[in-house]
């Protein structure tokens, strides 16, 4: 939980156990560089009270930067970029944010779906297109990310797998 | 697991001491469930931080039974009891066949372990009570079938992520004429706002008794 990381091909990245979690993976298809974080709430700077990440402030600690969609993808553009990567070939693909207590969760309050709503309006706003997701629902979700192909597979119990 | 950060040693082996009378408890109540003589460890108690809560306790995505409950008064948070598949299977095999009456399989499980869940939480929350003097009750039962992870993250991000503090309790019962081992776990997450409380309670028991 909260992790994150940028690797490139043939790696390949590993997230299990996403319930309210959601992990959203950039990818380049030209480099085959790609980074997947496993976020568990949206906005870091606003709990952190750090203004926004829209600034691009730094001030969230490499503990806890990757728990938040804002600071987790910023900082996975970061290192991508650094990398040689050009922004305008990256792209987004997400799984996760389901509700598994509907009775302890409602559509306001649910965190799956503030993680949901939080990436995307981040992914609008960095240009980034959201080319695959597999979120919602009430079962838990294990993600593969393939990083020589940019394949991004979701598995859940009782399920076929699901390639996004 | 730097059980230290947050009690001491001998807080640590006070809690384990009141959650092995919580064990006793349970072990009493599941004799009424499962029919037979229920023997009891002495369970293991943990205090652990919350991002690493599921790492201890096993595989992220291995199927889990889990029973949700809030945590209401003095304390206030969520209290889960989980188990593995594998051993919700078991635990049916025996009630199933400790019927009078014929049921399709899979019938009761969502009645039973909740109501496990329900005994469970009610023992080990009693015994903060008699020990800590601390008021707590638990809000009706929820199961859900699923990853070990993906039954937890919520309330560990929605109670625990501050906190950094969940209390894991690990049980095993023995069914004995069954000759079949139970065990389960419960995780309690105490909220921000109660966690002094919890810790000092904790303390001041322990002091108490220390003194003694």
């Amino acid at each position: 939980m909260g992790e994150g990381v940028v690797a490139s091909e043939p790696q390949i990245i590993i997230s299990e156990g996403l319930g309210s979690c959601v992990v959203v993976a950039l990818y380049d298809t030209g480099l085959r560089i790609g980074g997947m974080a496993h976020i568990l709430l949206p906005y870091a700077y606003n709990e952190k009270k750090l203004g926004s990440w829209k600034d691009e402030k730094p001030g969230i600690s490499s503990q806890i930067r990757f728990m938040y969609a804002d600071s987790a993808i910023s900082s996975i553009l970061k290192e991508m970029r650094r990398r040689g990567v050009s922004v305008q070939r990256i792209v987004a693909k997400m799984a996760g944010g389901a509700r598994m207590f509907s009775d302890y969760e409602d559509s306001y309050t649910s965190i799956g779906e503030r993680n949901i709503t939080g990436i995307k309006y981040i992914l609008e706003w960095e240009k980034i297109p959201l080319i695959g997701r597999d979120t919602g629902g009430s079962h838990g979700r294990s993600v593969e990310f393939y990083l020589e192909s940019g394949r991004f597979v979701v598995k859940a119990i009782g399920m076929p797998d699901k390639e996004i | 697991m730097k059980n230290e950060q947050f009690l001491t040693e001998e807080q640590m082996d006070y809690l384990t001491e009141m959650m092995n009378i919580g064990a006793g408890n349970a072990a009493t109540a599941l004799e009424q469930l499962f029919k037979c003589s229920v023997d009891v460890k002495v369970p293991e108690v943990r205090v652990v931080p919350s991002t690493k809560a599921v790492a201890i306790l096993d595989s992220p995505s291995v199927p889990y039974a889990g029973v949700r409950m809030d945590m209401l008064g003095d304390i206030t948070g969520v209290i889960f009891l989980i188990m593995p598949l594998e051993q919700k299977k078991q635990l049916m095999e025996v009630i199933e066949k400790s019927i009078p009456f014929k049921i399709k399989p899979g019938e009761l499980d969502i009645t039973v372990l909740e109501e496990v869940g329900n005994i469970a939480a009610g023992v080990y929350l009693m015994a903060l009570h008699d020990f800590c003097k601390l008021n707590i009750v638990h809000t009706v039962p929820v199961l859900k079938v699923d990853m070990l992870q993906s039954i937890l993250d919520e309330a560990v991000v929605r109670e625990s992520i501050e906190t950094q503090l969940i209390i894991i309790i690990k049980n095993e019962f023995i069914l004995s004429k069954k000759k079949v081992k139970a065990a389960f776990i419960i995780a309690l997450m105490p909220s921000k706002e109660k966690l002094n409380t919890l810790l000092h309670s904790i303390k001041g028991a322990t002091d108490a008794i220390m003194r003694r």
